[in-house]
């Protein structure tokens, strides 16, 4: 199961035991393995399983792993013309949700700004129309960046199928070596994700660097139970 | 200057108990944080936590200078490489600049998570950083509330020195009572049309703790610029009473539509008026009471005679 791959075992022992193996040592599931044969692994693995991902998703967690995304939106609380950047993203659910949430911001907004209008000329009503406030996203914008090809696709074809056009992009790019410039980014998400990243420094590294002075960083992850009854 | 000095001394008291406690304004991680970080720069920080005596108020203040005036748009709150510069700002001060910020945007989008952002805008950072407040924007309604009691302090303080100095006369009770609600009162004008919302928020049982902390420490500050030095209970009295008066003639205020709130300060002076007649009145009951009890007696004493 993916999730146990945090568990730490005694790395001494078992360095012993590998001794003509090139690179550091990492786990893999409950095999040890190098740096490359890992990152291999995983790709591979989700290469796989892109299809069925959703449902693998669905299954494993029991279907609560949709409360957890919405609450991690929510501790967001994104207001619109937030600039996010969905990392190890995938098939598209926080992006989605994000989405969501900002549309929703915003037509709050615009009924806020409508009502204020009540009393205007037509002049400036004309006027307001002109530069284009209304629109639905109010300038927010996804980046969903994501190693694997296949999940990606995955991802294109669901945000296709939900109807999602707008303020999504979806660009190829490894954790460890973001493609996009310093201080893009007002936030960077990467939920059931950095587990699977090999250099977990080099990503938290990255992460500060795309992110502007004042950003957040939000990652949603398994960890451990504190109930005895439940960790097992 | 002595009682000032001390009065402060006793005021940071209060502020770093409530650090112990992790219960009031401002939010305990942000206090928790500072902490840590003033613990770890002894040489520039002197600002104690547990204890405050004269003597470290009057600490050498080119310590204190890098704190009061955080220097440049360059926030490395996260302390990266151990930075322990003079530019160094706590996540204190930094959430104190945004909040300040923040207000010139609350009469446009109210005492919101949006206005915080704006506020955050403006000082170069991202608008993400509005999520190291509460959603609901309580952080910024208590933040305003805290500096308006700043300046309400600072400008009884001149006030008294004034009287001090000679170049002023001593106001009467009421008339000083009257002027300090007044002024303090008058620094909602700029938001009185969101104030309602914000007085709401501050209801919040989340909030009542740190909102009525501001409150109480406000009224005390009135009643020791007035010259109360009792020890009985009047004190409780004195406060209480004008607390009536100051949350009443706030509510008038919220929906006062006359030029200049003319309504509001002439209810004020009604209601102090009143204050004032409850005390005679008090006291001249006391004294017709004892009279009354001294006649008793003697007519006592001359009917068993």
């Amino acid at each position: 199961c993916r999730c146990r791959a945090l568990l730490s075992r005694p790395a001494g022992a078992l360095r012993a035991r590998r001794g003509l193996a090139a690179g550091p040592e990492m786990h893999f599931g409950f095999q040890t393995v190098t740096e490359e044969e890992r990152r291999e692994k995983i790709y591979q693995v989700f290469e796989s399983v892109a299809k069925k991902y959703d449902v693998m998703n669905d299954s494993m967690t029991l279907g609560i792993h949709r409360v957890w995304k919405d609450i991690l939106v929510h501790k967001m609380n994104p207001c619109p013309g937030t600039l996010l950047l969905d990392v190890a993203g995938g098939t598209g659910d926080i992006a989605f949700r994000f989405i969501n949430y900002v549309r929703s911001v915003r037509q709050r907004q615009l009924q806020r700004k409508l009502k204020h209008h009540q009393n205007l000329s037509w002049q400036e009503i004309f006027e307001s129309y002109q530069k284009d406030q209304f629109n639905s996203l109010g300038g927010s914008q996804v980046v969903i960046c994501d190693i694997n090809r296949e999940m990606l696709k995955v991802g294109k074809q669901k945000a296709q199928h939900l109807g999602y056009s707008e303020g999504l992009s979806w660009v190829l790019g490894n954790a460890e070596e973001l493609p996009f410039d310093d201080d893009k980014f007002d936030v960077y998400t990467i939920a059931f994700g950095i587990r699977n990243v090999t250099r977990i420094d080099l990503a938290l590294q990255e992460a500060y660097r795309v992110l502007k002075p004042g950003g957040r960083f939000l990652c949603l992850e398994f960890s451990h139970v504190s109930n005895p009854l439940l960790s097992r | 200057a002595a009682a000032g000095g001390l009065r402060r001394a006793g005021w940071r008291l209060w502020r770093s108990r409530a650090v112990v406690q992790c219960q009031h304004y401002p939010p305990a991680r942000a206090l928790q944080a500072s902490a840590v970080l003033r613990r770890a720069s002894d040489e520039h920080k002197k600002e104690p936590l547990t204890s405050s005596s004269q003597q470290h108020f009057d600490s050498p203040p080119a310590g204190h200078q890098p704190e009061q005036e955080p220097q440049g748009p360059h926030p490395s709150y996260t302390g990266q490489g151990g930075q322990e510069s003079e530019d160094y700002e706590s996540e204190e001060q930094l959430q104190h600049r945004i909040l300040t910020a923040a207000l010139e945007f609350v009469p446009e989008h109210g005492w919101t998570a949006e206005a915080i952002a704006e506020g955050a805008k403006t000082l170069g950072l991202s608008v993400a950083a509005a999520g190291m407040f509460h959603s609901d924007g309580s952080e910024l309604i208590l933040h305003f509330v805290s500096e308006c009691n700043t300046k309400l302090s600072k400008l009884l303080e001149k006030e008294q020195k004034l009287v001090q100095l000679g170049e002023a006369e001593k106001k009467p009770i009421d008339e000083f009572l009257r002027d300090a609600v007044e002024a303090r009162l008058r620094m909602l004008i700029p938001y009185i049309e969101k104030w309602p919302q914000a007085l709401s928020v501050l209801l919040l049982p989340r909030n009542i703790p740190s909102s009525l902390n501001l409150l109480t420490s406000m009224i005390d500050d009135i009643w020791h610029y007035a010259g109360d030095q009792s020890t009985d209970f009047s004190w409780y009295t004195r406060r209480a009473v004008l607390t009536g008066i100051y949350n009443t003639t706030e509510l008038v205020m919220m929906q006062d539509s006359s030029p200049g709130f003319e309504d509001t300060w002439r209810f004020l002076e009604n209601r102090v008026a009143d204050a004032m007649t409850m005390s005679n009145t008090a006291s001249q009951v006391q004294s017709t009471g004892e009279a009354v009890v001294q006649g008793l007696m003697g007519a006592a004493v001359t009917v068993s005679n």
